[in-house]
């Protein structure tokens, strides 16, 4: 199975906090890897360095061989990070949301209708000319998973994803991570979430002060 | 009730303390220095600001005789009814549509939903919004009536004849004083009469917004002496208009002062026995809103307070956009346009018009000092206007920093359409004012081109190297910083010194091309910025 994801001693300091120590793992094609770890112990840390938002303070990451930083636009064709709290524009609309991204990453061959049956999926469909703001904190979790869907990927980050999502709405998640890892994308995401943890399987990584115990 | 005061008393004291805090004095040092600090401010602001409205007085006369040479009184009459129409009608509009009564978050839990008396609460509510709203009128009461003077007084203004100076102050003072109550109290009884109770009298406004405006529009007729009403009507006018009018005059005073007063407690008495059945919750679910936006506002959160009225404004279901898009980086330019249809309001334009009118007077400037101050100031707002839209994408930095464009296309896209408008603004302005002036067009046609250019480079140079990622993901992208202000303005001034330094030709080719070079330079350290802004 090919690689799509290298991490390579990859850690982040916030002046002298060491909020990230050095870690390597690397993630094949069609792999769940699962980070878990106590509040404040360096999940979103290392989701955010890994997907490029925040710039580690060593270390380097490639996505299908290309350099994060070298060949940032080729990587970020191919990575697509879902955080926990989704920030959106105010003034579009769900709708619109979907098709700016769609169309930023040139992905708007049959977008109308892949947009629909993604929203339909999260059961968005209705909600799709509201604006974000108005929307519950799971609904706007779903919006941010539907904008990392409309695109294509190979690696997919997500920072505890079910958080807000109801239960119904968390299987249906796990049933199209399932899909999408069968497909051949790499998944790592952080959860809390034991139930989220069994359905998916995969890699367990383990986090605490900073340090992956188990990768 | 004693609640009530005791949380109201506590706001009072906080806005108090707001106030004096911008004069360095701290309410909570109960210091003997700190108390003689206290008097000397107060005594030195009531200096200053008798200075001040004398000195503006002098022009005042000057505006008064201009309006109506015969009766200068008249004119000054005639310039607070307009300023108290306007607030008036607004007033009006503004309690027809939201409650006037504004309670934040806290006091919609604390009180909103305890079985308090409304009348207490809607009358220990005002004193603190209306003085808000009183001072400019009265500061603009004391500038007319000093106005007044200065045109009455026969020979020169001596310290001798400053009481007499003083007096026409503390009339004017005294006749707007209950007129503006009288109003301000009828404000809010149209605004606690729109929630008596269950129900929502939403038609209000399409009754006191035009009553207000007929009233307002006929008390200016009755005003302007030329207005040809017939006599009853005129009468009735003048009789409503008496108190303001010998506010300003000589002579007898005690009985239009009465009438003033008597005008007040009317009107605070409807409001009084409107307010029985005020619906407290439904005014608190109505202003909690408007009041973080002010409390923003007020305490230097400028960006959370608009984003708070745009979540206000955009509300329900809107159809997707028909504009058309490209893929790629031209998105942006969609997202863009896109966003400034929806948020656009008068207020977001006036940056636009002080661009456009600082070009559209340049021709009128007389020397290279005064010329040079203007580009300072243009550059200034330039660079405001051009990071505008930056600073909200980096703000979505979880969409924004995973767009696969590359940076240089991504932040053309971001500063284009705010450079085209800058230039197309500044140009408009420059070529109109040269017509209208009869100017030969000026060397600054060509710069600006660079000029902006420059600025706005720079501008988002400055924005983009300040960002922390760390606060970008939490939403927070920073302001453009007085650093960046001054780089704008080195690198739109340069070319400008050049150009006023070897004037002709050959100076206007070398800014030129210094200019765009400037830009160029400008915008290649963006966007190096752009790709260290994960580093921080």
């Amino acid at each position: 199975m090919s690689v799509s994801l290298v991490a390579t001693q990859i850690s982040k300091k916030f002046g002298s906090f060491l909020a990230l120590a050095p870690v390597s793992f690397e993630l094949s094609a069609g792999e769940v890897a699962v980070l878990t770890g106590p509040n404040g112990s360096g999940k979103t840390t290392l989701l955010s360095c890994l997907a490029g938002l925040t710039r580690p303070s060593s270390g380097s990451v490639s996505v299908a061989g290309f350099d994060l930083y070298r060949d940032e636009v080729e990587v970020r064709r191919r990575m697509v990070f879902v955080p926990d709290v989704p920030r959106f524009y105010l003034e579009l609309t769900a709708w619109e949301h979907l098709r700016f991204i769609a169309m930023a990453n040139q992905a708007d061959m049959d977008f109308e209708q892949r947009g629909e049956t993604l929203l339909r999926q999260l059961d968005l469909w209705e909600a799709r000319d509201l604006f974000p703001h108005h929307f519950s904190r799971g609904m706007r979790l779903k919006l941010g998973l539907a904008l990392a869907l409309i695109r294509p990927f190979e690696v997919l980050l997500l920072d505890e994803p079910t958080s807000a999502l109801d239960a119904e709405s968390a299987a249906a998640l796990s049933a199209e991570l399932q899909r999408l890892r069968s497909e051949g994308a790499a998944i790592l995401l952080s959860t809390h979430d034991p139930g989220l943890i069994q359905r998916l399987g995969g890699r367990g990584m383990y986090i605490r002060g900073g340090v992956v115990e188990a990768g | 009730m004693r609640a009530v005061h005791f949380v109201r008393s506590r706001q009072e004291v906080r806005e108090l303390a707001y106030w004096l805090a911008l004069v360095a004095y701290d309410l909570r040092d109960r210091s003997l220095n700190n108390r003689i600090y206290l008097l000397y401010i107060i005594a030195f602001f009531a200096v200053w600001i008798f200075i001040t409205l004398t000195f503006f007085a002098s022009g005042g006369a000057l505006l008064l005789r201009l309006l109506d040479p015969l009766d200068p009184l008249h004119a000054a009459v005639l310039i607070e009814l307009v300023f108290l129409s306007a607030w008036c009608v607004h007033g009006f509009w503004q309690a027809a549509r939201r409650s006037p009564v504004v309670f934040s978050e806290a006091d919609e839990a604390l009180i909103c939903q305890m079985p308090v008396e409304r009348r207490g609460v809607v009358l220990r509510w005002l004193l603190m919004p209306w003085l808000k709203s009183a001072v400019p009128f009265w500061l603009l009461a004391i500038l007319l009536s000093f106005s007044v003077a200065e045109n009455s007084i026969p020979g020169v203004m001596d310290t001798g004849r400053l009481l007499e100076y003083a007096g026409y102050g503390l009339r004017a003072w005294l006749a707007v004083l209950p007129l503006h109550l009288a109003f301000f109290a009828l404000q809010w009884a149209v605004g606690v009469w729109r929630l008596r109770k269950d129900a929502v009298r939403r038609w209000l406004v399409w009754l006191v917004a035009p009553a207000s405006l007929l009233l307002f529009a006929f008390l200016l007729a009755v005003s302007w002496s030329h207005s040809g009403l017939p006599a009853l009507w005129a009468g009735f006018g003048k009789a409503l208009l008496y108190p303001l009018r010998a506010g300003f005059a000589a002579g007898q005073f005690g009985g239009p002062l009465l009438a003033g007063w008597l005008t007040a407690l009317a009107a605070l008495a409807a409001m009084t026995a409107l307010s029985a059945g005020f619906n407290l919750s439904r005014a608190a679910q109505e202003t909690r809103v408007f009041e973080q936006i002010q409390s923003a506002y007020k305490y230097g959160f400028g960006s959370y307070a608009e984003q708070l009225r745009i979540q206000q404004r955009l509300v329900g279901r809107r159809r997707p956009s028909n504009l058309p898009a490209a893929a790629g980086a031209g998105i942006l330019l969609w997202k863009d346009v896109l966003q400034s249809q929806r948020t656009l309001r008068l207020g977001g334009l006036f940056l636009w018009a002080r661009v456009m009118l600082i070009m559209f007077v340049f021709p009128l400037l007389p020397d290279p000092g005064s010329r040079t101050l203007a580009v300072g100031f243009w550059a200034a707002q330039v660079a405001q206007a051009a990071v505008l839209r930056l600073r909200g994408d980096l703000a979505h930095w979880t969409l924004f920093g995973q767009l696969p464009i590359v940076r240089r296309k991504l932040l053309l896209a971001e500063l284009g359409l705010p450079y085209l408008l800058v230039l197309l603004v500044s140009l408009g302005g420059l070529i109109s004012g040269s017509l209208l002036f009869r100017k030969p067009l000026e060397g600054l046609l060509l710069l600006s081109v660079g000029m902006a250019a420059s600025a706005a480079g720079m501008a988002a140079f400055d924005v983009i190297r300040r960002a922390r990622s760390d606060l970008l993901m939490a939403g927070s992208a920073p302001d453009l910083s007085a650093a960046g202000v001054l780089l704008s303005l080195a690198a739109a001034g340069l070319p400008w010194l050049v150009y006023i330094l070897a004037p002709g030709l050959l100076g206007l080719v070398l800014a030129f091309l210094l200019s765009l070079g400037l830009g160029a330079l400008a915008f290649h350290l963006a966007v190096r910025a752009l790709g260290r802004i994960a580093a921080d």
